[in-house]
C-alpha cells in the first residue's frame, strides 16, 4: 500500500513536440534520512539554472525520513516548486523511481543522489550527453583510496567487461540522465539501479559516460563504511550483476544455461561410472566395497536433474510464447 | 505504421549487413512478384546492421510504398528478426526469404501455388545446393536427417529460409532464439499440413556468410529442446515419462541387487537405488509442472481452429 501525499494531480501526457517547452525532470530518491537536503536542493537548482525550458524536481522519500521531510516542507513553504512523493514503505530505489517516473513530465529525466556524490557544477555535463546518446552516467574520477579498493574496482570492471562487453567505470555513481522513452522501457525491471546502463545497452540504447568530479565531503566527514561491510556490499553487487547477466542472456535459451552446468556434470558422472563398471566387468575389481559408485551415480542424477530443469524452462518460455518479445524496434518506415 | 490496407501477400526478409545485396534483391523481387497478380508488401527487417544496409533500405522504402523497413535496435538474430517481420505483416500469406540473393524470388510463385492446394506451410527444398560439400552440405545432410529422426517431421532441407505460411498459423508460432530452423516442427505442435517444393539456390554473390561451425553445438541443444517441446505438446503430463520410467526401472534393479548381495554390498546398491528413485520422482514432478504450465500458460500448443470457409489465395477452395 503506497501512501502518497503532496503530489499534484498527474498531469496530462508529457509535453508533446508541439508544446515546444522542453522540460527536464529531476528525480531524487532519498535513501537515508538527511537533514541537509535543502542545501543540496539549492545547489542542484543553481547548477541547473541554465537548462532550456523548465526544470521540475521530484523527491521520493520513505515515510520515516522525518528530517528530510521537514527540510523539504520548509522549502516548499518558502515557495520552492517541489514535488514530494512519500511512500509508506521503502521498497528500494527501483520502486521509488517507478512511482516518481509516473509523475514526471519531462522528455529528459535526471536522477540525482540525495547526498551529493558529484560536484553539482558537473551535473549539466551529464545532461548534455543526451544530445547524442540515449542515456548518460557520471564517472567520478580517481576515487579509490586504498590499494585493496583499487584491486576490487579493477576486478569488478574486468567482470563487467567480460560479461557485458562494455564497462561501467563507476557503478555507484548515482548521477544518471535518461531520455524519457529509455527510462520507460527500463523502469519496469526490478534490478538495482547500478545496472541500468547495462540493461539499457542490452536493449540496444546508446550509453555515454561523462567524467565528473566527485563532490567534496560534507563538513564532519562522511560516515566511513568499514572495510568488511564495503566488501560485502560489493560482493552483493557482483552477485546481482551475475544474476542480471544470466537473466538477460539466457531468458530465451534456458537450456543453454542449465545445459552448460548439467551436461559437464552428467558427462563426468557417466565417464566415472563407466570406468567403475568396466573395472568391475573386465578387471574383476569388486564393486561391493566401492562407495565411489554412489558418487558416480549421484553425478549422473544431478546432471540429469539440472538438464531437466533447463527443459522445463524451455517449456515455460515456449508456452509463454508471444508475450515475451525478444527484439526491440528502433524505427519503422 | 501508416499502411493499413490488408494485402494478400507479405514477403519478409531479415537483413543483416547486406548493403550490396539489398538493391539487386529488390530488383529481382520487382521482376517476378507483381506478375503473380496479388497485392503484396515487402518487409525488410534490419537486424542491427552496422554497414549502410539501413540507408539503402530506407531509400527503397521511400520510392515504393509497398516496401516497409523495421529497424531493430541491435542485432538479435534471424529468428527474432523474422518474428518482428511476421508481427508487422498484414498479408494473408507470409513468405520468408534470405537477403543474400541465395533464394530466388521466382520460386515464390511455386510456393504459393502449393499453398493454394490446401497446405498451411510450404518449405523450400534446395535440391541443387551451390555450397562446398564438406563444410556445408555434409553437415547439412546429417543435421537434416537428425532433425527428421528426432522430431518426426520429414523435411529435407531445414536450413532453407524460403518458406510460405498462412498468416494465422505462423502468427501463433513462437519464434525466438534460433528456432527459425525448426518452424515446421514447432508448427506441427499446432497442427498443420506441410508440403515441400523444390527451389533454386544461387551461390552467394556479395558479402560474407555469417555462419560458422560452432553452431553445431547450439543446433544439437536446440534439437533436444524441440524434441521435448513436441513430446510436451502431445501429452504434457508425460513428457518426462520415459525418463522417469527408465530411472524407476534402474532403481528397482539396483534395489534387487542390494537384496541379493545383502551381505557384501547392500549399502552401495541401496544408495544407488535411492538416487535413481529420487530422480524418477523428480522427473515425474517435472511432468506435472509441465502440465500445469500448459494449462495456465498463455499460448499452449493446441490445434488451431482454422475457419471452415477458407478463401485460399488464388481463389481455390
Amino acid at each position: 500500500m503506497r501512501l502518497i501525499s503532496e503530489v499534484p494531480p498527474p498531469s496530462a501526457a508529457p509535453a508533446s513536440q508541439a508544446d515546444a517547452i522542453p522540460i527536464t525532470s529531476v528525480i531524487v530518491p532519498v535513501l537515508h534520512d538527511d537533514g541537509a537536503l535543502p542545501g543540496t536542493h539549492r545547489a542542484y537548482r543553481a547548477a541547473l539554472e541554465h537548462q532550456p525550458g523548465e526544470v521540475e524536481f521530484l523527491y521520493v522519500l520513505d515515510r520515516g525520513s522525518r528530517q528530510a521531510l521537514a527540510g523539504l516542507n520548509r522549502l516548499k513553504r518558502a515557495g520552492e516548486p517541489l514535488t514530494l512523493i512519500v511512500l509508506s514503505r521503502w521498497d528500494g530505489e527501483g520502486a521509488a523511481l517507478r512511482s516518481a517516473f509516473e509523475r514526471t513530465r519531462g522528455e529528459r529525466i535526471l536522477i540525482l543522489p540525495a547526498s551529493p556524490q558529484v560536484d553539482p557544477r558537473d551535473v549539466p555535463k551529464v545532461l548534455e550527453q543526451l544530445g547524442h546518446a540515449d542515456m548518460a552516467v557520471g564517472n567520478r574520477l580517481a576515487l579509490e583510496n586504498s590499494w585493496s579498493e583499487l584491486v576490487q574496482a579493477r576486478l569488478f570492471r574486468w567482470l563487467v567487461r567480460l560479461l557485458f562487453s562494455r564497462i561501467i567505470t563507476d557503478p555507484v555513481c548515482r548521477v544518471r540522465a535518461y531520455r524519457r522513452h529509455v527510462l520507460q522501457e527500463i523502469v519496469g525491471y526490478n534490478v538495482q539501479q547500478h545496472f541500468s546502463p547495462l540493461l539499457a545497452a542490452e536493449r540496444g540504447f546508446q550509453i555515454a559516460e561523462v567524467a565528473v568530479r566527485a563532490s567534496e565531503p560534507p563538513p564532519g566527514g562522511t560516515p566511513h563504511q568499514g572495510g568488511l561491510s564495503m566488501l560485502l556490499s560489493r560482493l552483493g553487487l557482483t552477485l546481482e550483476m551475475l544474476s542480471l547477466y544470466v537473466v538477460l542472456k539466457f531468458i530465451h535459451k534456458p537450456l543453454r544455461f542449465f545445459g552448460t552446468i548439467g551436461l559437464p556434470v552428467l558427462l563426468i558422472g557417466l565417464v566415472f561410472t563407466g570406468y567403475l563398471g568396466i573395472s568391475r566387468l573386465f578387471f574383476g575389481m569388486p564393486l561391493a566395497d566401492r562407495p565411489a559408485l554412489i558418487l558416480g551415480v549421484l553425478l549422473i542424477v544431478l546432471g540429469i536433474q539440472v538438464i531437466a530443469l533447463g527443459l522445463i524452462g524451455e517449456i515455460i518460455i515456449f508456452v509463454a510464447g508471444k508475450r515475451i518479445k525478444d527484439y526491440t524496434i528502433d524505427r519503422i518506415l | 505504421m501508416t499502411r493499413s490496407l490488408v494485402v494478400e501477400l507479405s514477403i519478409i526478409i531479415p537483413t543483416f549487413d547486406e548493403e550490396e545485396n539489398v538493391e539487386p534483391l529488390y530488383q529481382a523481387l520487382m521482376a517476378t512478384v507483381p506478375a503473380l497478380g496479388r497485392s503484396f508488401e515487402i518487409i525488410f527487417v534490419d537486424d542491427g546492421s552496422r554497414d549502410r544496409t539501413f540507408e539503402r533500405l530506407a531509400a527503397i522504402a521511400a520510392r515504393d510504398r509497398r516496401v516497409a523497413v523495421v529497424k531493430l535496435r541491435r542485432n538479435y538474430g534471424q529468428a527474432p528478426a523474422m518474428a518482428a517481420g511476421i508481427e508487422h505483416a498484414q498479408g494473408e500469406v507470409l513468405v520468408t526469404m534470405d537477403a543474400d540473393l541465395q533464394n530466388d524470388p521466382a520460386d515464390i510463385g511455386s510456393l504459393l501455388a502449393k499453398l493454394a492446394e490446401g497446405y498451411d506451410l510450404v518449405v523450400g527444398w534446395r535440391h541443387e545446393r551451390q555450397d562446398k560439400w564438406l563444410s556445408r552440405r555434409l553437415p547439412s545432410v546429417i543435421a537434416n536427417w537428425l532433425i527428421a529422426a528426432m522430431t518426426g517431421v520429414d523435411v529435407r532441407d531445414n536450413g532453407c529460409t524460403l518458406k510460405a505460411f498462412r498468416a494465422e498459423l505462423i502468427k501463433r508460432v513462437p519464434l525466438y532464439g534460433e528456432m527459425h530452423r525448426f518452424i515446421p516442427a514447432i508448427a506441427s505442435t499446432f497442427g498443420c499440413q506441410l508440403a515441400e517444393v523444390k527451389v533454386h539456390h544461387h551461390p552467394r554473390r556479395y558479402g560474407k556468410s555469417k555462419y560458422g561451425l560452432s553452431r553445431i553445438y547450439r543446433v544439437l541443444l536446440d534439437i533436444v529442446v524441440i524434441k521435448t517441446l513436441i513430446t510436451f505438446a502431445r501429452r504434457p503430463l508425460f513428457c518426462f515419462f520415459s525418463g522417469a520410467a527408465a530411472t524407476l526401472a534402474l532403481s528397482v534393479l539396483s534395489a534387487s541387487l542390494a537384496i541379493i548381495f545383502l551381505k557384501q554390498s547392500f549399502v552401495v546398491f541401496a544408495a544407488v537405488a535411492v538416487l535413481c528413485g529420487s530422480l524418477a520422482l523428480f522427473l515425474g514432478f517435472a511432468g506435472v509442472a509441465s502440465a500445469l504450465v500448459s494449462q495456465y500458460g498463455g499460448n499452449p500448443p493446441v490445434p488451431l481452429q482454422l475457419t471452415v470457409d477458407h478463401n485460399l489465395p488464388g481463389g481455390a477452395r
